[in-house]
């Protein structure tokens, strides 16, 4: 199980790193068409923000707390004992896991229904789906719920990958 | 409960769940729904919930983010910073301190192509902590040095926080920029004369080097930095791209510069994109936590209420500024900085444009607040990642104390940027003119 919530959380990643590749050449290839040879493409900034974005920050949002990255400030750290501190770091997890399922719960109907009524991107003449970027808010919700049950579970704030 | 009461709640519900280890960005997120869903039904306070992520994430402004990040990331695995710093050594190696001079100067000329102080601080650790203890340095001025060199990164372009500050204060990320060239160079500067200072005061903090060393050898390479930046801020400049765009553009010159570098290769610049990816979600989490937050104060009515008590007060602005100040200092001890300036924004804002603030100037000087609270004890993040590059015998104390020296400096700078708004506007009102 823990497993396969690695692979689902590295190949989310995967993902996001792909979105990055997609929009550096875009935005790089629409700036040197139009200043280089005047041509201008329109739809950059429409995909950037509608399908690239959410795919970066959704597709890395778990695996960035799988990496025990996220940031957070230990200030009591140093004054609780270990085992008071453990029992909050559970508890952190246990909220953290509810907070995102729910968020995930909340925004799966948003995205239910942009694939339900074929909500499109317009880029000039051309449109591509719109769902996309919402179900990758979605996922990364579960996933990130997903990431803080595997720490729960496993009983620690950094998870080796 | 009045809404204003609710929102004094949420905001020390905020503090509070941060203080007890939460997330930040669930601590921002959780405090503003509770707060939105006392002041409205639940099912709208839901419904604002839901659709923020998507609203908030899929913006044309916040690409900067990604795209410089990963320009500074790329930058950082090809070892490109290196020869620079090899040569302000050797140019810098009569100087007392030359070393720490050096690595400062750097840590400016690394800042115009990383967004990121913690960044910058780790590349910067990792080049010279080594070699600075290798000279006999003393281990707190190292370790302080690039703690405080990694804060440049924030003022001088392209500075994430600055991005984000833009974009929730809806001000010119292209004029924020250029207003923060100035008082980052002043901040390096400082920085200089502070160390020089000291260790011709007392020369045993930094042993001269032995005087037979050769000139090392050069290359294109020195050069890369400098007209990367230039690139960028050129571009600006001239209308040619969009802040947002340069990062695209500084993102691909980055590039075509690093694969050709030993060592970097295609697992550098996947190793590159993913680090830019999760610090970008890391970021605009936080963000899209405190723009709920922004929200939720909004329906309380707390900040324009804040506006008013303080207009009633008919206290001078320079009290205001100063009365902040310390308000940021004390916050940035015990927050994340990040938040304490996402926070502000949130709260303050209302009330600085009643006063009259110039909004660009309020951004540097808040910026600059977030990264002094950057090396400020107990949470000094760039402490700590001055920490993660040095040798374990080092201790957080040991840098915390060299790091004081600088926060010397800082009190210097801060002084001319609020007594001399014109050494921040000057550039940005000059270019725009």
């Amino acid at each position: 199980m823990h497993k396969l919530g690695d692979g689902l959380i590295r190949a989310a990643d995967g993902v996001a790193i792909l979105a990055l590749t997609a929009m550096i050449l875009q935005v790089g290839a629409t700036i040197l068409l139009r200043e280089l040879a005047g041509i201008g493409i329109s739809g950059a900034a429409e995909m950037v923000a509608k399908l690239y974005m959410p795919l970066i920050v959704f597709g890395a949002l778990a695996g960035h707390y799988h990496a025990g990255a996220e940031i957070r400030v230990d200030l009591i750290a140093h004054w609780l004992p270990p085992g008071a501190l453990r029992l909050l770091d559970r508890l952190i997890e246990l909220v953290l896991a509810l907070t995102a399922g729910a968020l995930a719960w909340k925004t799966a109907g948003l995205a239910a229904r942009a694939l339900r009524i074929g909500e499109r991107i317009e880029i000039g003449s051309l449109a591509i789906p719109g769902w996309p970027g919402k179900m990758a808010v979605t996922a990364g919700f579960a996933l990130l719920a997903l990431a803080a049950l595997i720490r729960l579970f496993r009983g620690g704030r950094h998870v080796p990958r | 409960m009045s809404p204003v009461e609710i929102g004094v709640a949420v905001l020390l519900g905020a503090v509070a769940l941060t203080l007890l280890r939460l997330p930040v960005a669930l601590a921002l997120g959780l405090t503003a729904f509770a707060g939105a869903a006392a002041i409205l039904p639940l099912p709208a306070a839901l419904s604002l919930t839901a659709r923020l992520p998507f609203e908030f994430a899929a913006s044309w402004e916040f690409a900067a983010v990604p795209l410089f990040l990963a320009m500074g990331a790329v930058i950082t695995r090809s070892g490109l910073a290196e020869e620079i710093m090899a040569l302000a050594e050797h140019w810098l190696r009569r100087a007392p301190g030359g070393l720490a001079v050096a690595t400062n100067l750097t840590g400016a000329g690394f800042g115009a192509v990383s967004g990121s102080s913690m960044a910058s601080t780790v590349a910067l650790g990792r080049m010279a902590v080594p070699q600075m203890l290798r000279s006999g340095y003393d281990p707190g001025l190292a370790t302080a040095t690039v703690a405080s060199a990694g804060t440049l990164a924030a003022l001088i372009p392209p500075s994430i926080p600055l991005i984000v500050y833009g974009i929730l204060s809806e001000t010119s990320v292209a004029k924020l920029f250029f207003a923060g060239i100035v008082p980052g160079l002043l901040t390096a500067f400082a920085y200089a004369a502070m160390i020089m200072i000291r260790c011709h005061l007392n020369p045993s903090l930094a042993p001269p080097p032995p005087r037979d060393q050769p000139r090392p050898p050069l290359s294109w390479r020195v050069l890369a930095l400098p007209l990367l930046a230039l690139v960028i801020l050129l571009g600006i400049y001239r209308g040619l791209f969009s802040p947002n765009e340069a990062g695209a553009v500084g993102m691909l010159c980055a590039l075509v510069l690093a694969l050709p570098q030993k060592g970097f290769g295609w697992r550098g610049l996947v190793d590159a994109l993913a680090e830019a990816t999760r610090q970008t979600a890391a970021i605009i989490t936080v963000a899209m936590a405190a723009f709920l937050l922004t929200r939720t104060m909004a329906l309380t009515g707390m900040p324009d209420a804040l506006a008013v008590l303080v207009d009633s007060w008919s206290v001078s602005p320079l009290t205001l500024i100063l009365g902040s100040t310390l308000l940021f200092v004390v916050m940035g001890m015990v927050l994340d900085p990040f938040g304490v300036m996402l926070l502000s924004v949130a709260v303050l804002l209302p009330t600085f444009e009643q006063q009259g603030f110039d909004l660009i100037w309020l951004g540097i000087i808040i910026v600059k607040l977030i990264e002094i609270g950057l090396l400020t004890p107990p949470v000094g993040l760039n402490v700590f990642a001055a920490k993660s590059v040095a040798p374990p015998s080092i201790a957080l104390t040991t840098i915390f104390r060299g790091v004081s020296w600088f926060l010397l400096a800082e009190v210097g700078v801060m002084a001319v940027l609020i007594l001399f708004p014109g050494v921040v506007l000057w550039l940005p009102q000059t270019l725009s003119n």
